[in-house]
């Protein structure tokens, strides 16, 4: 699974979250960028990748991505093993 | 975390579920209003197997209808305010978007992080506005942590000074908001369990969390708070899973974010409960939901149920299930596709059956659509087909009915007997408060309905009917035995209800002392049953005019003159305190079109129309011009003494 995969899984979550927010989903997407994007939602995000990939993020691992791109590459590097283990 | 068998017995979504929405959202959206159909699909697509991203779009919608000046048809509103010593916002979009399921648009107001305190004592500003209730969820937090281990013999003054603190802030809460308080029962997260003998060591967290459960339960059962079981539910979803300390320690949420819609569920069917919207008739499918087999075809002897087969005794648990609902006040009908007197064979002589056929207040067995059959029922018991819960394990009956009557609720039940009860259970349709006299009664008084109206069938004259019922009708003034039966009757009354004020719990306590005015509380009973409390009257008493300022009454004895007699013993304590005039007002709302005539009805002439269809309407109190009721009139010794000082 490559960064923009996940982005692309990711984008539909986004969409539900941010029903304002019309602009593009890329890599470079920060919290910034979108005005329903605060704390809550930003809790709301976290688990909502999690339940959509199947995986756990750590307590420290969320607090340092500083865009949509680092969170998909964490997606990437936490999926890997379970993606591989599997086929 | 397992949130599946308690989501099993929604109905899946269909393929056009977010289309669906959207369109009722544009609807919104451009200013319209719902009509009752789309209100009735509204609440069924509601009701379905929703994922987190459609429940942020229920949310949405939920928030649109807050917006709407009247509630759509089945629709009532329901503001709620959430305190806890954690983080609860994302509850309150969950518990919004929940609400639609039962019929109910609830705005849930958060409140500061950790306010509890501040809030209960008067410290912090009181949210404006008036609330329907007051959640409190307090976590393990709210346990001192580090009491002294070995202190046996200190233990219980200091769970008294907890259980102390704990009170002063529910009633706290409950004086300041004038609202009821729903209490969260505290669940223990895996971390409070070092050992299994903490439960035997003083001071330790988790015997104080269970003490505390009980002591919530115990408050819930003297009517001093409304309990709402989460510690029960946390266990069912599985600890491990509904606590997640990574958001714990990130975000300060008390569990895991993914349980929110479990739990905002379960929340809504207790206020569906509180606000008079739980189920109140358990309808049963028999072939293959109450016995194995087909009756028809296989024959009494042939049918499964009983000890002896493990598919017999899981029918029997359906049975048991029934038998236990219709203890609490449920009301069992038989429906089945099928001749009356083969379906009534197995209730009469199979020796293992539990259910017999006194235990149904109405049996239809036919070959008429189970819908018509379900309208035909609710006519006959005088209740809304959204106070029907259908059990039937054939998919295509379910689905038969949920079209045709989109109110009627009519859970999932799998393929295997063994799941019914907890399907039908985890729906949450038949939640309830502690229960009362009336509850427990009210199957006879539904059995007396269906009974008299066969009466009512064979005597003609209507007056004659009246007298053969023999009715006593008793008034007394408010008290705190009557008080929850009187909030319940205020809050579900919607259609006799000619103003439609709702009061409080604490305000119709504060009633029980208050001389400016007269309240009272009426029970009937006739030769078939008890109805219980059917009407209670709040009248202002300001000098020589009196205003009848709430008015409700159980639209069940309708057409029996019980509301002309409760004007004519008004009439004569008025006449006594030498009143001048009594005043009565209709305000009109979508579902009080009943009373539009009423006063007029009861000999008041009208004083004013507001132009919107409310009016104000005035009666001289003159004895002479009360007519005898059909009943007899038992009048508890205070009610008769005036409680105005205008004399």
């Amino acid at each position: 699974m490559t960064q923009d995969e996940v982005i692309g899984r990711i984008e539909p979550i986004l969409r539900d979250l941010f029903d304002e927010y019309e602009g593009p989903v890329t890599a470079a997407l920060t919290a910034n960028d979108v005005e329903q994007w605060d704390s809550l939602a930003n809790v709301q995000l976290m688990v909502m990748v999690e339940v959509a990939f199947g995986i756990k993020f750590a307590t420290t691992e969320v607090t340092s991505l500083s865009n949509l791109g680092e969170l998909a590459a964490l997606v990437v590097r936490k999926a890997q093993p379970k993606a591989a283990a599997s086929t | 975390m397992s949130l599946e068998p308690l989501q099993a017995w929604r109905e899946p979504m269909p393929a056009d579920w977010r289309g669906e929405i959207s369109r009722l959202a544009e609807r919104l959206s451009a200013g319209a209003a719902l009509d009752a159909e789309q209100a009735g699909r509204l609440r069924r697509l509601a009701s379905m197997r929703t994922g987190a991203g459609e429940r942020l779009q229920l949310r949405r919608l939920a928030r649109k209808l807050l917006a709407l000046p009247e509630p759509p048809q089945g629709f009532r509103t329901f503001r709620l305010l959430l305190v806890s010593n954690r983080m609860l916002s994302f509850l309150a979009g969950d518990v919004e978007a929940a609400g639609l399921a039962r019929g109910l648009m609830i705005e849930a107001v958060e409140t500061d992080y950790d306010a509890v305190r501040a809030l209960a004592l008067g410290a912090a500003e009181r949210p404006a506005g008036r609330f329907d209730g007051v959640l409190l969820m307090l976590d393990a937090g709210f346990v001192p942590a580090g009491a002294d281990l070995l202190d046996h013999a200190g233990e219980a003054s200091a769970f008294a000074a907890l259980c102390a603190d704990y009170d002063v802030i529910a009633d706290g809460l409950r004086t300041r908001l004038q609202a009821p308080v729903i209490a969260a029962t505290v669940p223990a997260p895996p971390e409070l369990r070092l050992s299994s003998a903490d439960m035997a060591v003083a001071g330790a967290q988790l015997r104080q969390v269970a003490q505390l459960n009980a002591h919530i339960a115990a408050r819930a059962a003297a009517g001093g708070v409304v309990v709402f079981d989460l510690a029960g539910l946390a266990a069912q979803i599985g600890a491990a899973g509904f606590f997640d300390p990574v958001r714990f320690f990130q975000a300060k949420t008390p569990f895991a974010l993914q349980a929110g819609g479990v739990v905002a569920d379960a929340l809504t069917a207790l206020i569906a409960a509180m606000t008079g919207r739980a189920a109140r008739v358990l309808a049963l499918d028999l072939d293959n939901t109450l016995w194995g087999g087909v009756v028809a075809d296989d024959g009494v002897a042939g049918i499964v149920v009983g000890q002896g087969s493990p598919e017999g005794e899981a029918f029997l648990a359906v049975q048991q299930y029934a038998l236990e609902l219709r203890r609490r006040g449920v009301a069992l009908v038989a429906c089945s596709k099928n001749l009356e007197e083969i379906a009534r064979e197995p209730f009469r002589t199979h020796p293992d059956m539990l259910l017999r056929e006194e235990h149904f207040s109405v049996f239809l067995a036919n070959f008429d659509d189970k819908a018509t059959n379900l309208a035909r029922a609710a006519a006959m018991l005088d209740l809304d087909p959204s106070a029907f819960v259908l059990l039937d394990d054939n998919p295509a009956e379910r689905e038969r009915v949920r079209s045709a009557l989109p109110w009627a609720l009519v859970p999932e039940l799998g393929e295997d007997p063994a799941h019914f009860v907890r399907l039908a259970v985890a729906s949450g349709y038949f939640e309830h408060l502690p229960l009362t006299a009336d509850d427990t009664g009210r199957v006879a008084a539904y059995q007396a309905r269906a009974d008299a109206k066969a009466l009512q069938a064979s005597i003609g004259d209507y007056g004659a009917y009246l007298a053969s019922l023999e009715m006593e009708l008793a008034i007394a003034p408010f008290d705190a035995i009557g008080r929850a039966r009187i909030a319940q009757l205020i809050q579900k009354s919607n259609q006799f209800n000619p103003t439609t004020r709702r009061y409080s719990e604490p305000e119709i306590a504060a009633m029980e002392t208050d001389a400016g005015c007269v309240a009272w509380q009426v029970r009937l009973k006739d030769r078939f049953a008890d109805h219980g409390m059917i009407s209670a009257i709040v009248v202002r008493t300001a000098g020589d005019v009196w205003t009848i300022e709430g008015w409700v009454m159980s639209c069940r004895v309708l057409e029996r003159g019980v509301e002309a007699a409760i004007i004519g013993q008004l009439t004569l304590l008025a006449a006594q305190a030498g009143v001048r005039e009594i005043v009565g007002l209709y305000r009109p709302t979508p579902r009080n079109g009943l009373v539009r005539d009423l006063y007029p009805r009861l000999g008041f002439e009208t004083v004013a129309t507001d132009g919107e269809g409310g009016a104000t309407y005035r009666l001289t109190p003159d004895p002479a011009s009360i007519a005898a009721p059909p009943m007899r009139i038992v009048r508890a010794a205070c009610a008769s003494a005036p409680a105005a000082a205008a004399l």
